[in-house]
């Protein structure tokens, strides 16, 4: 009997015997925020995840932006580009709100590097580089956000949601000295330059050149020309000889690029010559094309029966026009079907020879390139001084590009008359890199120039632009954002 | 559909011995070996594109290759060739999924019997996909295009391999005996193990020299590999007693305790009890002498049950490998936080009470019962959105709240004979209200669904239309919408009478959850023929419609047929039940905002199975090999009944396009034969 009782226990004893710890259970991919941040390999991943945020800037916040302003227009709908364009954007558009989510996603990487790459064992000049590369990313996302919003919420720690969910709004001054801050820092330590399995990187370059475009896009024109000059004065960069190719897939990395979004095929690819040429977007308005000068350096006056000719080369290198060769023909108003214009830039098409269409390539989109940094120094210092010999020659370095050869800036013009200068030659050499539209925004210019009809190459008026000056300087805080975060206010005149 | 198909092959065996006075083994081993081809692209790509080509869009050209349009509309500058992507390319998955069930039966002293009972279900699944490089042709300048399939850029070989093993071992102790004929108790214990392990990987190679060879070994460049595993745990404690008096009175109670490896350390474990009662009225003396009560049980039950099943490991912060960046065109290995987590997660309870009334009156020719019940789900997981200031991170499942759906469940059914002839008529309704009864106090905005105290769960959250404007003035009279507002155009409602009318404006206009489940069955018989009809239908259900098929001239493609004739123009005027024709992103912020204009009702009564079949009489088959024989003929969904007309209203209710392969009307006929 006791052999039975005995031989029952055992087996429910058997039947019973489990462990809590069988339910641990790791993930087999990942690392969690305690076994990760412990060695330089685990650094230098977390340092590039913070790149890795930047890939929406190889298109939707560069050249899209281009679409918004009167150099060119998309031919629909799509992403609520061409509402904004027109005046009719609400804050519920998805461009507006697409910026808000990519650039706190980047800020929120680069303050998870900052803040953890304190516990890694590595040395510690090496570890402060990394830290200034992060530094200038969160500065560079933070300038994208108050050049469109204004003041956002400034977060530097960990993302953390209790704490960080319900947190309004810093004032414009408050992110910007952030910004100014971190550049800084960065500048301290960044090196000049990087060996090639490191190009890529942020270099002391980019962050003086990020600086002096955070102060000239407030108006700190001392400084900015200060900060411009620095890097200048440097010698790293200079203006690539070849304006036509200066974006091309074998000119990467060359001696005009301070600051780019790394590609590769086939992971990290673009497909430019699919958008661009296949869909025509950005097409270039009328508008544009009439900014470009004559070769003798004139206000545009050509001659209306062919007016491409003898204007600035940099006309056609950077948009294709009809009765033109491209890709081996000569372009009719097919190929070019919403405006009679398109773009060349960042494509991998050439004039005079004939390929079929690419899919896909993998160009690096610069964000930062000498010829800008020339631009900001000379709008800086004719604004802080006037135009004096420095401010001449920064602009007719980029006249005097070897395959451009346009003539020098006339002499003896007064502050106004450089400032109109300038401003021209800022849209035409940086055309379609998604500068322009901060420019319109911060000139004031886009209530004069963005209102209105807008017109194809036959004259024919496309499509009707819209500026409302009380209200469309601000992007509106995304519609979204605010229901979630009651404590977002809202910008002047949005609902 | 073309270019999609599918082929099953089943086997099952099941055996059981008697190994001794003691010991029964049985074994249960189910295959199911099967292959299904799709559209490279997949089958809402096919759906989208065909309903994107508009009439004038060629097929092909003279000599027989794919051909392209010349005519360049805005929004369709690619025309993706619906033939070409049914016919090109392979996308072919083959599953193999064997379910092994072993058991056990042991008798112990002291009338204790022992069960074991062990489950495998071993999953392997093989995807080949080719995406080939196919060619179109302009019909006026011979222009050669590569055709797009969307998500598969160049020519490439895609396979995947997955294999699951979900392990289960199920073990109980049970005990039975009935105290002076009249109380009968069991006891029942138990414990249980499940795992279910996963993992895959894929491999992709590009390169191709042409369209014939789809190994990956063919390929040349390009390779990219990926692969992860991952693996669940549950374990569970768990027991039972039972107690009847002369099968009178009877008593359960149950409890449950289990542990999930989906939460933390700490929140891992539940307890899950449960209690019920019942009365049979019909064995009490006061009801023995009633002819027409056959049966008639009274019941009531308590009980809670727990939910784990959500994506694993959200209860820990993970860096995910894998955000990379290239430089200088070497790939560089990157992490980063992308889903913020909640480690205090932990089960979901739902808790049940129910009281209801079993009868079979007349002899067992009627069938009736009754029930209602209160089913509380508290502890709800489920993920929560947070405000990108948070890093742009994916937000966290968390514990939100407390759901109830309250009603009761009604079945009735008739079943008698006339001489030869059979009839049996049974109905089945459930009416349920859905609430949401507690969310901490916060309201969630999940895209065009909310989540509100007091209402039901992912109720619509959207812009109430009232009408379309007639006139200028009357635009000019109403609260303000857009300076784009024109005559035709829809009107919708200042909820907050503010004069303008902004997102503030939204409310409530329907849900996804019916009130009203129900389903019939209508089996008729005569001699060896029987007609069995099942029907099934929902009320109260709404789903948006969105995208092609649904949406006028969406970028660049066609309009249902109703905007020719039920459109505004101001010759129509109030008899015009659309509002007026305009392409999509002409009305964006207008017609096409977001708004319940275009919300359908997806109730539907649904004529889900006809069959009609004939028992081969066994003086025909006359003794034979064949023992019994039957021939049928089948017929599935019908027929509709349903306001919504536009697509199928079995559709996932919560998607708001076309682009899904619908239910569809199946025709069988087949013979069974017992051997």
């Amino acid at each position: 009997m006791k052999k039975y009782i005995n031989a029952l226990m055992v087996a429910i004893g058997l039947v019973f015997v489990s462990c809590d710890s069988w339910l641990d259970v790791t993930p087999s991919d990942q690392y969690s925020a305690e076994t990760f941040w412990k060695t330089k390999e685990h650094a230098k991943a977390g340092m590039m995840g913070c790149y890795n945020a930047l890939m929406p800037w190889r298109w939707l916040h560069t050249i899209e932006f281009d679409m918004l302003t009167a150099n060119s227009m998309p031919y629909n709908e799509a992403n609520g580009t061409q509402a904004i364009g027109k005046g009719e954007h609400l804050s519920t558009n998805a461009l507006v709100a697409s910026l808000w989510k990519n650039c706190y996603t980047g800020i929120g990487r680069a303050n998870t590097f900052i803040n953890n790459v304190e516990r890694v064992e590595m040395g510690e000049a090496e570890k402060a580089q990394m830290v200034g590369e992060a530094k200038f990313l969160r500065a560079f996302f933070y300038l994208n956000l108050v050049d469109k919003f204004g003041g956002v919420p400034l977060i530097t720690e960990i993302p953390d949601a209790e704490k960080h969910k319900g947190l309004p709004r810093n004032s414009k001054e408050e992110v910007v000295s952030q910004i100014i801050e971190d550049l800084d820092e960065s500048i301290a330590v960044l090196p000049k330059t990087y060996g090639s399995s490191d190009l890529g990187r942020a270099t002391q370059g980019a962050a003086l050149a990020l600086k002096a475009r955070t102060l000239l896009y407030n108006s700190r024109w001392s400084e900015a020309a200060e900060a411009a000059k620095q890097l200048m004065d440097e010698g790293t960069y200079g203006l690539f000889n070849d304006y036509r190719h200066f974006f091309s897939e074998p000119n990467k990395h060359n001696c005009e690029v301070i600051f780019n979004v790394e590609t590769k095929s086939p992971e990290y690819t673009t497909g430019y010559d699919q958008q661009i040429w296949r869909l025509n977007r950005p097409a270039p308005l009328k508008e544009l094309v009439d900014v470009y000068l004559c070769v003798d350096g004139e206000s545009p006056l050509y001659d209306p029966a062919h007016p491409y000719e003898n204007r600035d080369p940099r006309l056609l290198k950077s948009i294709v026009c009809i009765g033109y060769p491209y890709l081996g023909k000569t372009i009719t108003k097919d190929d070019v079907a919403t405006t009679g214009f398109g773009v060349k830039k960042y494509t991998s098409y050439e004039d005079d020879v004939a390929i079929p269409l690419v899919e896909r390539s993998a160009f690096n989109f610069i964000l930062i390139r000498y010829a800008e940094v020339l631009l900001t120094y000379a709008e800086a210092r004719n604004e802080a001084f006037g135009p004096d010999k420095s401010v001449y020659d920064a602009i007719n370095q980029l006249r005097k590009r070897p395959d451009i050869d346009m003539p020098e800036v006339e002499k003896g013009l007064t502050k106004e008359q450089m400032r109109e200068v300038i401003r021209r030659e800022r849209r035409v050499e940086l055309t379609f890199e998604g500068l322009y539209y901060s420019d319109i925004l911060r000139w004031r210019t886009a209530e004069k120039e963005n209102n209105g009809m807008m017109h194809n190459s036959e004259g024919v008026e496309v499509v009707k632009r819209a500026f409302n000056p009380k209200r469309d300087y601000l992007w509106p805080v995304p519609y979204n954002q605010i229901v979630l975060n009651p404590s977002l206010q809202q910008n002047p005149n949005w609902d | 559909m073309r270019g999609t198909d599918s082929n099953k092959y089943t086997l099952a065996v099941n055996s059981s011995a008697q190994v001794n006075s003691k010991l029964k083994v049985g074994a249960n081993i189910n295959a199911h070996y099967q292959v299904y081809n799709e559209p490279v692209a997949g089958v809402a790509n096919l759906v989208e594109m065909t309903y994107k080509a508009q009439a004038f869009h060629p097929t092909y050209t003279a000599d027989g290759r794919y051909a392209d349009t010349f005519v360049r509309t805005p929004g369709h500058n690619i025309y993706r060739h619906p033939l070409a992507l049914a016919d090109e390319g392979e996308n072919k998955h083959k599953s193999l999924r064997m379910l092994a069930n072993l058991s056990a039966e042991y008798k112990l002293p002291f009338d204790i019997t022992y069960n074991l009972n062990i489950g495998l279900n071993k999953y392997d699944y093989l995807q080949s996909r080719f995406a080939p490089q196919v060619y179109e042709y302009q019909l006026k300048t011979n222009e050669e295009k590569k055709i797009v399939f969307d998500g598969q850029n160049t020519r490439h070989t895609y396979k995947k391999d997955q294999n699951n093993l979900a392990v289960t071992i199920f073990n109980t102790l049970s005990w039975g005996k009935t105290f002076y004929e009249s109380h009968d108790v069991k006891a029942l214990l138990g414990y249980s193990y499940e795992s279910d392990s996963k993992s895959w990987f894929s491999g992709k190679n590009e390169g191709y020299l042409g369209n014939e060879l789809h190994e990956l070994n063919a390929g040349s460049n390009n390779a990219v590999v990926a692969g992860t595993s991952s693996k669940s745990v549950l374990m569970s404690y768990f027991g039972r007693i039972n107690y009847a008096f002369k099968d009178r009175y009877l008593l359960e109670a149950n409890f449950r305790y289990d542990g999930s490896s989906r939460f933390a350390k700490g929140n891992r474990w539940g307890i899950f009890p449960s209690f019920s009662a019942g009365w049979r009225l019909s064995e009490e003396h006061f009801l023995n002498d009633v002819p027409w009560i056959y049966n008639l049980k009274l019941r009531a039950s308590w009980g809670q049950l727990g939910n784990e099943r959500i994506d694993m490991f959200r209860y820990v912060d993970l860096m995910e490998l894998g955000v990379n960046y290239p430089l200088n065109g070497t790939i560089q290995s990157g992490a980063a936080v992308t889903e913020y987590n909640d480690p205090n997660i932990t089960w979901e309870t739902t808790t049940m009470t129910n009281v209801g009334v079993d009868a079979s009156l007349l002899d067992g020719n009627l069938d009736f019962s009754f029930e209602v019940f209160d089913k509380r789900t508290s502890d709800i997981l489920r993920k929560v959105t947070l405000p990108d200031q948070v890093g742009g991170l994916v937000g966290p499942i968390q514990n939100i709240g407390e759901v109830s759906n309250k009603g009761f469940e009604l079945n009735l059914g008739y079943r008698d004979a006339i001489g030869n002839f059979r009839y049996e008529v049974n109905g089945n309704m459930t009416f349920v209200k859905n609430r949401i009864t507690s969310l901490k106090g916060q309201t969630i905005i999940d895209g065009m669904f909310i989540l509100q105290e007091g209402q039901p769960i992912d109720s619509y959250y959207m812009l109430h239309a009232i009408g379309i404007f007639q006139s200028q003035e009357e635009i000019d009279g109403s609260p303000y919408q857009t300076a784009n507002t024109k005559p035709g155009y829809l009107k919708f409602e200042d909820v907050n009478g503010d004069g303008k009318i902004t997102e503030d404006d939204r409310k409530i206009c329907g849900g996804v959850i019916p009130k009203v489940t129900y389903g019939f069955n209508i089996n008729l018989g005569y001699k060896d023929w029987d007609l069995s009809a099942f029907f099934q239908g929902v009320t109260d259900v709404y789903t948006y419609g969105d995208r092609i098929g649904a949406t006028p001239l969406w970028f660049g493609c066609g309009l249902p047929k109703q905007w020719l004739t039920d459109a505004w123009t101001p010759e129509r005027g109030e008899k015009a039940t659309l509002p007026i024709l305009t392409t999509y992103e002409g009305s964006l912020n207008e017609n096409f905002r977001t708004n319940d204009f275009w919300l359908r009702n997806a109730s539907y009564l649904r004529l889900k199975n006809l069959q009609l079949s004939y028992n081969v009489p066994a003086s025909f088959l006359r003794d034979g090999v064949i023992k019994r024989m039957k021939i049928f003929a089948n017929a599935q969904n019908l027929l509709t009944f349903s306001p919504m007309k536009d697509f199928d209203p079995e559709k996932n209710l919560k998607g708001s396009n076309w682009y899904a392969y619908p239910s569809v009307r199946t025709y069988t006929a087949g013979v069974n034969v017992t051997f």
